[in-house]
């Protein structure tokens, strides 16, 4: 059973991941994405992980791709042309060195060349993670530390937002449209202020 | 069983084929019959003007940006939901809570404050600076 | 019996009476939609085909079966098509992990009468349901065109809010229970009060959403047809169009369920211990299952009522119930059930 949902998990990783990489259209490159990392989160519930893969759902699957489908959707659609060559000699320097940290990793952990061991009978690891969460010498600093992480991810990110929105709003302003129209302006063909 | 995933998978492609019969099925029987003004986006009756894919507002942008950070916010939170209840010190547990979900919930009222959750806010203002 | 086998034939019996359960209400929620609303208004309703209209959605479907596939030319095919396909299927795979009674004993072995039995059972309905926005955002695209586009982006802004409003609103009854998994949030229900009356707020919360998230009046902006025509579905036609149509009224039904589940005591009868309930062993089994699908069904004719009652909100208007009352509210009912949890004088 668990080779076989590997197997489909993996499939819809490595699928996703090409698509994503390879199509020529950015919208369905963020919709190859979505399969990708549904599939990687297949892959977690594989291994028992189980609040883990949710987790990759919640946020990954669903938050971070919405936010990308919305920036490509706000986004011109001439940004989409991104050469696949100089991706790909991103990905030839990039693979190998993730590959060289992680062999690195397990060669110090010492645990290269061990033969897969059986999976344990998996357990929930909800209780697991909470507990750590709580206890002083577990994650209870990085926990809230984490909270520090999130507000100034807020103030950031709508920081950050504001001005970009404020110029389309001034740009884009039903007025503006008019005036371009009565100008005979093509080019200017304003998007809808949506709940304006 | 606790972590039934693999049942999930089946489950998942139970319903997808359950989905894709009628759809596929159905093209056997169906009728077709094209012509030019069905193959035109729908707009009520008047021809289609320009490009529909439009670029629309930011507020959307900044509306997902700001769910992201409460989506992790809540995914944090349910660990310490489960263990709450049952966890030994729990003048600990509240405090850790407590904290955590008040940091969080200042970036919301600074979002508020800065009317980033206010779904009408910069137009009229530009406008009347514009004009 | 060989152990295995047993297993996969009833997982495999589980999920097939269960979603044909849930599509079968679907249509049928359908029909009494028609006819509750027609009885609201003072109209007779469909009421020819079958006993009363009770054949109705077999009508229906044959007809959205034999209907001619309006693909429109300016579309983007392969994810056009994938849209309605990807609007069902995360409404369904949320079925697996609502238990609809108590377990059956078959042949001497106990078989709950849940799909999947998830340690993190809510964790994964929102997780899943978090997707159903992709169906929504994927046609509104796909569509290249104006309406859809429109109500597809709304749609997708409304379901994302109320989303974390959602995820508020159910921690409090983790926090009681000590347990994501649904089995254990309706024991606790039998032995204790329903979840409704010792989480009011957070009842409130979830029933907002449930009219949120499967885009039901008062929180119909999406495909407000007075302003976007049919929204993010404007340009599919036939089996298509169906699939919107069972994805709807399948999420519908799961949130029906979702309540009566994590508030209304699940297949808990009032009254009734789950000691004297597991003595009727298999009859009491079926006892639980009808008592739950009652449940179920008095929360859909409450979506009617309510459809029929409350005008739609603007969308400015949804989207400030959903971040200024809604999160507060939410976040409000965390810190109230963590400080009621507390054991008296550990302050």
């Amino acid at each position: 059973m668990y080779d076989f949902m590997f197997v489909i998990f993996a499939t819809f990783a490595l699928v996703g991941g090409l698509l994503m990489v390879f199509h020529p259209s950015i919208v369905h490159s963020a919709f190859a994405l979505v399969a990708s990392l549904f599939g990687v989160a297949g892959l977690y519930w594989t291994l028992g992980a189980d609040f883990l893969g949710v987790t990759q759902v919640v946020l990954y699957v669903s938050g971070v791709t919405v936010l990308l489908l919305f920036a490509v959707m706000l986004s011109d659609k001439t940004l989409g042309a991104v050469s696949i060559l100089r991706c790909a000699a991103m990905g030839l320097v990039i693979g190998p060195l993730a590959m060289a940290l992680m062999v690195t990793y397990r060669a110090i952990d010492g645990m290269v060349g061990t033969e897969g061991a059986a999976l344990p009978d998996p357990a929930p690891t909800t209780p697991a993670i909470g507990d750590l969460l709580l206890q002083p010498e577990g994650y209870l600093v990085p926990f809230e530390v984490a909270s520090v992480l999130l507000l100034i991810v807020l103030v950031g990110a709508v920081t950050l937002a504001r001005p970009m929105a404020d110029r389309q709003v001034s740009r884009k302003t039903i007025a503006d449209r008019a005036d371009a129209e009565a100008r005979g302006d093509e080019g200017a063909s304003a998007p809808q202020g949506e709940g304006a | 069983m606790l972590l039934d995933f693999h049942v999930v998978l089946v489950f998942l492609i139970t319903g997808t084929l359950m989905v894709c019969t009628p759809l596929l099925l159905g093209a056997l029987f169906r009728p077709k019959n094209r012509y030019p003004e069905k193959d035109m986006a729908y707009e009520c009756g008047m021809d289609p003007e320009g490009e529909a894919q439009v670029r629309f507002d930011m507020r959307f942008y900044t509306t997902a940006l700001i769910f992201i950070v409460f989506e992790a916010e809540i995914v944090l939170m349910f660990p310490w939901a489960r263990v709450y209840a049952s966890h030994p010190l729990k003048g600990l547990a509240l405090v850790a809570g407590l904290i955590f979900g008040t940091i969080v919930f200042f970036g919301l009222v600074f979002d508020w404050a800065k009317g980033d959750l206010t779904w009408v806010k910069t137009f009229h203002h530009k406008r009347r600076v514009q004009g | 019996m060989n152990e295995t086998v047993f297993y996969f034939a009833t997982t495999l019996g589980k999920i097939v009476v269960f979603t044909h359960l849930a599509l079968i209400l679907a249509a049928l929620m359908v029909l009494g939609e028609r006819r509750i609303s027609a009885v609201m208004q003072s109209r007779l309703g469909p009421n020819r085909v079958g006993y009363g209209g009770l054949l109705q959605p077999i009508a229906d479907a044959l007809k959205f079966f034999f209907k001619e596939d309006v693909v429109p030319g300016q579309v983007e095919k392969v994810l056009y098509i994938l849209a309605p396909a990807i609007t069902v299927i995360p409404a369904l795979l949320t079925i697996a992990v609502i238990p609809f009674g108590p377990a059956l004993t078959i042949f001497g072995t106990e078989v709950p009468l849940v799909i999947a039995d998830l340690d993190i059972g809510i964790l994964f309905v929102f997780a899943i349901a978090s997707l159903g926005v992709y169906g929504v955002v994927l046609a509104g695209w796909a569509s290249n065109s104006r309406y859809p586009l429109l109500g597809g982006v709304r749609s997708s802004a409304q379901m994302i809010s109320y989303e974390l409003v959602l995820g508020l609103s159910v921690i409090g009854i983790f926090m009681s229970t000590g347990s994501l998994r649904l089995l254990d949030v309706v024991a606790a229900q039998q032995d204790g009060v329903w979840f409704a009356f010792s989480q009011p707020l957070g009842f409130l919360l979830f029933v907002i959403c449930a009219f949120a998230e499967t885009n039901r009046l008062p929180f119909d902006t999406p495909e407000a047809e007075t302003e976007l025509v049919a929204g993010y579905h404007t340009e599919y036609s036939s089996m298509k169009f169906a699939m919107f149509f069972m994805g709807e009224y399948t999420a519908m039904f799961v949130f029906a369920a979702l309540i009566s589940t994590l508030f209304l005591g699940g297949w808990d009868i009032p009254f009734v211990t789950a000691e004297q309930l597991a003595a009727w062993g298999n009859w009491g089994s079926l006892l639980g299952f009808v008592s739950f699908f009652t449940k179920c069904l008095c929360f859909m004719f409450f979506y009617i009522w309510v459809r029929w009652t409350i005008p739609r909100f603007r969308f400015d208007q949804t989207m400030a119930l959903g971040w200024k009352v809604g999160i507060p509210a939410g976040v409000a009912n965390i810190v109230a059930t963590a400080f009621i949890l507390l054991p008296p004088g550990t302050l």
